[in-house]
């Protein structure tokens, strides 16, 4: 819309040959054409034809601008069809399904029309025939061509406004020079080869573009255009009940078009005409059939739902690339707020570090004499361990103590070290007045013994009856075996004084 | 031969470029941030553990240093006094002779009769290893110490308190005969030495 501010209008034919420009100028009621330009160049596809036309453009620094594009080829497609008469919106639908029928190649194309003239080949005097079929120019091409075309000028500011194919501009061009309504012949010889275009009642009947026959530089097969231009007229004579082609009107430079005229006039007996008036090379001509078709609002493969479309994909560009743009944000605020807690703690630990090496002088003979404290509570546990070892092995030759008291007289004991403890063997002698009371006695020391000492698995071995020291008294002899811990275990603690 | 299908993705490509470009760009950024971040953060609890160590080793550090109590003399007196107990928890190696006279002597103060001392090599299957108290270190030593006496068994008692530390005990075997305890002793020895950090 900026470029539409600016004013600077451009119309262009683009061609697989070249491009070719005229920058025009609406006037009221007239077109002015201010200037001219051309690019010759191998154009494959729209992608090239937006560049081309983008470079040729640039170099004239044109600056912001609007341009309309006249295609022949370059993913561009037409079609003459023949339709019954319907409204213009089950019309759109059936071209749009035709012509995806007939190019089932394209992939999203975009369809545009134009309706002919009522195709009547009798007198309709009878009303019960029912309307005359129509003739429909309809054009495709896939949006990513006019994508592409885009893509090219946007880069540069310059804005498309109008896309065309060339029937429908040499349609247009017929309207504005035609001026009789009698059959004739159009013969637009352009670079990428020659385009016949036949007219009945002021309205194309038939477009024909033989096939390799550039016509760049090396002239042009005379044979080529008799040949078609009879071909045309037995397609007139046939469809429009012996209609005869009165004159072929022929858009070419000055010396083919004299070449030409001399041959049909010649042979055919036709009137040859110049078509487009003073306008020069049929490129021109047909740029500025552009001009007024896009003046006219003619067949427009770049309709204003595509504007619209474009300018919806436009705000969702924007907004996928806003999102995007947020996520990425979110993103790198998120690790960015990662590296600054590094920072942060990198900071703190320097200060920590710095401050524990400060108290390292003061803690060096603290530690020393730690170290020293351990080494003595180690020492006192050794020592402790030591007194605790004969304090237990005495508790043991004490057991002797217990036997006296008991009534039992002690006859052999032994205590031996195995491992972590002591095994303990003794034998005694019970006697008394009866057999039950040396029992009874020999039960007491039994007893006693894992009172005084910290005894583990207390066995009575062997017990037996033996001689008596006096004939009225009963002896036994008993043996027994316990083990007790290395190191005595420390007494209970004594109870506080006062409880 | 080019593969079609290499055809058709570039075709794809070309057709949504302006999607690809945004979804790889985006794609990247985010993922450039998300392993910068994860690192950041994961060096960041790494930093937070060794802050906290760091932390709480100074605040151990000044507890040590206000709270700390200095040597006293009597503290000084004690460690020299354990440190000469200690040594006393073994003999030298040329000491075995003294050691088997300070045996006999304190089991005839004990009150026992007949004392006997003979030595003998020591069973390193029996022998108990003493635990180090630095800077001594306590060995076995190759020898042990018979002792054969008689007497009451509360003499053997007091006698077996009155033995010096550096020995202990293997074995004690008694036996009365005609009124009195017969009685075999059999002591392990602990030779001292100075560990190699003193």
């Amino acid at each position: 819309m900026k470029a539409q501010a600016a004013g600077r209008r451009f119309s262009a034919l683009i061609e697989p040959t070249g491009v070719y420009v005229i920058e025009y100028r609406r006037v009221r009621d007239r077109i002015d054409i201010i200037g001219r330009m051309e690019q010759r160049a191998e154009i494959h596809n729209t992608l090239d034809a937006g560049e081309v036309l983008g470079l040729l453009l640039g170099t004239y620094d044109v600056g912001p601008a609007m341009v309309s594009v006249g295609l022949r080829g370059l993913g561009s497609c037409h079609h003459l069809l023949v339709l019954p008469p319907a409204r213009p919106d089950i019309l759109g639908s059936v071209v749009t399904r035709e012509m995806r029928r007939l190019y089932p190649d394209f992939e999203d194309p975009i369809v545009e029309y134009v309706s002919g003239g009522r195709i009547d080949r009798r007198n309709r005097d009878r009303p019960d025939a029912g309307s005359p079929p129509q003739e429909v120019l309809a054009a495709a091409m896939e949006r990513v061509s006019v994508a592409d075309l885009e893509q090219g000028l946007g880069v540069r500011d310059i804005a498309v406004e109008h896309i065309s194919v060339l029937p429908s501009i040499v349609q247009k061009l017929y309207d504005e020079f035609g001026t009789r309504e009698e059959p004739s012949a159009v013969l637009m010889v352009l670079g990428s080869g020659l385009l016949f275009a036949f007219f009945y009642q002021g309205q194309l009947r038939l477009v024909a573009e033989p096939p390799g026959d550039r016509t760049d530089g090396a002239g042009i097969d005379l044979q080529v255009v008799l040949e078609q231009v009879e071909r045309g007229g037995l397609y007139l004579r046939q469809q429009f009940r012996g209609a005869q082609i009165s004159r072929l009107l022929v858009a070419a430079d000055a010396d083919v078009y004299a070449q030409i005229a001399e041959t049909v006039s010649g042979n055919m007996g036709l009137e040859v005409r110049t078509f487009g008036g003073e306008m020069g090379s049929a490129a021109e001509v047909a740029a500025l059939g552009v001009v007024l078709e896009q003046g006219d609002g003619g067949l427009n493969l770049f309709p204003l739902s595509e504007v619209k479309k474009k300018s919806a994909d436009e705000w969702t560009r924007r907004l996928v690339i806003s999102s995007a743009v947020l996520l990425a944000i979110m993103a790198w605020w998120w690790a960015g707020n990662g590296v600054a807690e590094v920072s942060r703690l990198r900071a703190r630990v320097d200060l920590l570090q710095q401050a524990v090496a400060r108290r390292a002088p003061a803690l060096q003979p603290i530690q020393n004499i730690v170290t020293r404290r351990i080494e003595h509570d180690s020492r006192v546990a050794v020592l402790n361990g030591a007194l605790a070892e004969t304090s237990g092995m005495m508790s043991l030759v004490g057991i002797a103590s217990l036997a006296g008291p008991a009534g039992v007289r002690l006859d052999a004991f032994s205590i031996t070290r195995s491992g972590p403890s002591w095994t303990v063997g003794l034998t005694a002698t019970s006697e008394a007045v009866s057999a039950s009371q040396a029992l009874s006695q020999a039960h007491s020391f039994y007893r006693a013994v894992p009172r005084e000492v910290p005894a583990e698995s207390v066995a009575l071995n062997d017990l037996q009856f033996v001689a008596a020291s006096t004939p009225s008294a009963e002896a036994l002899k008993f043996q027994m075996t316990f083990t007790a811990p290395l190191v005595a275990p420390a007494p209970p603690p004594s109870p506080a004084p006062g409880n | 031969m080019k593969d079609p299908r290499i055809d058709r993705a570039l075709v794809w490509i070309v057709k949504r470029q302006f999607w690809v470009e945004v979804g790889v760009l985006t794609l990247l950024t985010v993922i450039c941030a998300l392993y910068i971040g994860r690192l950041a953060y994961s060096s960041a609890t790494a930093l937070e553990t060794q802050a906290r160590t760091l932390e709480s080793t100074r605040r151990g550090a000044d507890l040590w240093i206000t709270g700390f109590q200095p040597v006293s003399t009597a503290e000084m007196a004690a460690w020299e006094k354990g440190l000469q107990t200690t040594y006393r928890l073994g003999v030298l190696p040329t000491e075995r002779l003294t050691l088997a006279q300070i045996v006999t002597a304190r089991a005839e103060r004990a009150g026992l009769k007949q004392v006997r001392v003979s030595f003998s090599p020591s069973d390193p299957a029996t022998a108990s290893p003493r635990p180090e108290a630095a800077p001594y270190t306590f060995a076995v030593a190759p020898y042990t110490i018979k002792v054969e006496f008689t007497g009451r068994l509360d003499a053997t008692q007091t006698f077996m308190g009155m033995l010096p530390p550096s020995v202990g005990l293997v074995s004690l075997e008694s036996a009365r005969t005609s009124g009195t305890f017969g009685t075999k002793l059999l002591l392990t020895v602990y030779e001292v030495a100075t560990s190699a950090a003193k």
